[in-house]
């Protein structure tokens, strides 16, 4: 088969086409701009639910060397109060000097009241894996409403 | 022309998707450990809660006991199972521990958190 052939001058060079070329990068650069914005990926913080007596009961191991810290919350109006071990903490800042000094084998309980904010209890858990505590549970049925210790 | 045509369809595509997460009724909080999900065996099973405690799963709002059905339905087909609970980040904390409960009742033990995934450092909101 002969296949046609248009001769091209000597010393013509050929003609780069712009307009589709700038058309192309305006494409690429609204889609990857897209994909970028879309890119705020959701990730998982994953826990260890603490079954209580309904579901499991769990046996209580006298000799084990890990310490167990209880962090409850308390929403009182715009603000959560946190409590270590039923003691008072005094604020966030408070909360995260006593889990800096835990070590991954510790056990760190969780336990938000019913009106707190989903925010502050991801907030607290997120700190925790912070700190390098593997070990987080959150209470099946919470105890906040319980009247903590002063 | 038709690139220019393309472009614009690229564009209303991209904004029809926008519209759609802009009315998105759970609106995560900013975790710097969240993690994504690498074991592939493991199936997910997603119950979202809204800002005022509902459950929606699916696109499609459910009461408590539908939801806890659903878990055990889920349950009886078999396989590793991991609920994601995607929480608005100002739902109470009841409603979270409910689908807790429900999992735990389904037979679900383990249980995850969503969140928006932050670079370590980055200031959380």
């Amino acid at each position: 088969m002969k296949r046609s052939h248009r001769a091209r001058p000597a010393g013509d060079t050929p003609d780069l086409q712009m307009a589709p070329l700038i058309d192309a990068v305006f494409l690429l650069l609204t889609y990857f701009l897209f994909t970028i914005s879309l890119a705020t990926i959701e990730g998982l913080l994953p826990s260890e639910l603490a079954l209580g007596d309904d579901f499991r009961e769990e046996k209580l191991d006298l000799d084990r060397k890990e310490r167990e810290v209880v962090v409850r919350m308390v929403q009182t109006g715009s603000r959560v109060q946190y409590f270590i071990n039923d003691w008072p903490a005094f604020g966030f800042e408070n909360v995260r000097s006593r889990l800096d000094d835990l070590s991954a084998s510790d056990i760190v309980v969780i336990d938000p009241g019913p009106t707190v904010g989903y925010e502050h209890v991801v907030r607290l858990y997120n700190y925790c894996l912070r700190a390098g505590v593997e070990r987080v549970v959150f209470p099946l049925a919470s105890t906040a409403t319980a009247t903590p210790r002063l | 022309m038709i690139d220019m045509a393309f472009l614009l369809i690229t564009f209303f595509i991209m904004s029809i998707r926008f519209g759609q997460q802009g009315e998105e009724l759970v609106k995560l909080p900013d975790a710097d450990q969240a993690r994504e999900v690498t074991d592939e065996r493991v199936e997910l099973v997603t119950v979202n809660i809204t800002r005022k405690g509902g459950f929606v799963i699916g696109g499609t709002d459910h009461s408590a006991g539908e939801v806890l059905a659903y878990l055990r339905a889920r349950k009886e087909e078999g396989g590793d199972l991991e609920v994601v609970i995607r929480g608005d980040k100002a739902s109470e904390f009841s409603a979270i521990q409910r689908v807790m409960r429900m999992s735990a009742e389904a037979g679900i033990s383990d249980v995850s958190l969503a969140a928006l995934q932050r670079e370590p450092g980055e200031e959380l909101e």
